[in-house]
């Protein structure tokens, strides 16, 4: 058999009507920064009409948009993951949670913790708390978490990705856990 | 005895680690030790599990992000 039958083409002036919230939704899960995923969305359509001739239209369009903007978001991830010193040196030099033996922090440390019958997974109020404080992370901790969480990648393919060290991979989700524990505490538990 | 014991931050770390990797025999007993002992690392493992259980649904609650329509013609200018 020669050649394949797609019935799969591109409506490049339809883009923008059919494609732009879906993919800017999909971004905003993903990258804490409006300003950033909107840059992305325009990115993304920009490199689709360039690439448009490559299209073999094995995928759809909406998949082949879609395989092009997970590229994107992971073009910048990576340089998120570039600024890995200043993130060490930040946690370093701000290290609120424990003291210099490494004992907790008299203020940051945990308290006990009421949890009622209406704390349950469902609840979404507690939810809406937590997700607040999940948007207050940083921009690596939060590409780690979308990685981590929406994706469901295992750690050593979030390090691959990153080019990160595994070690250095435990010290953003170890910081990013005391800093949604602290939050959580302060807005839902102690509130 | 003292380098045997794990600091709080220590302790912390490793409970975080465990929900996705299995530690080391060595880790796990110095884990225990300091478990076993210290009632706020203890309140930090159950805290951070609740954490974790939801943070798998954490985008359910997420609102949808939409471009308003003047942004719409902004990108549609821009890639022209």
């Amino acid at each position: 058999m020669s050649g394949t039958i797609n019935n799969n083409i591109l409506n490049p002036e339809k883009w923008i009507d059919n494609y732009a919230d879906f993919l800017y939704n999909f971004i905003c899960c993903r990258v804490n920064d409006k300003i950033h995923a909107k840059d992305i969305v325009q990115d993304i359509f920009l490199s689709a009409w360039k690439g448009k001739d490559q299209y073999k239209g094995e995928a759809s369009e909406k998949s082949w948009l879609v395989s092009i903007c997970k590229n994107k978001i992971t073009d910048y991830y990576r340089k998120q993951a570039k600024e890995l010193t200043q993130y060490l040196t930040e946690f370093e030099n701000h290290n609120d949670y424990f003291d210099a033996e490494g004992s907790w922090d008299k203020v940051l440390m945990p308290k006990a913790w009421q949890v009622s019958a209406d704390d349950s997974i469902e609840n979404k109020e507690l939810r809406k708390v937590l997700a607040e404080c999940y948007k207050k992370l940083q921009q690596l901790q939060f590409a780690v978490f979308s990685m981590k969480y929406i994706d469901d990648m295992e750690s050593d393919e979030i390090c691959k990705v990153l080019d990160i060290s595994s070690s250095n991979y435990w010290v953003l989700v170890h910081r990013a856990k005391l800093q949604l524990r602290a939050c959580l505490e302060k807005n839902w538990f102690y509130k | 005895m003292k380098r045997l014991m794990l600091s709080c931050e220590q302790a912390s770390f490793l409970i975080v680690k465990k929900e996705e990797k299995n530690l080391s025999v060595k880790e796990r007993m110095l884990l225990w030790m300091h478990l076993s002992m210290c009632s706020l690392c203890k309140m930090f493992a159950i805290q951070n599990k609740f954490i974790s259980d939801r943070l798998k649904h954490i985008h359910d609650v997420a609102e949808t992000q939409s471009l308003s329509d003047a942004e719409k013609r902004e990108l549609s200018e821009s890639i022209k």
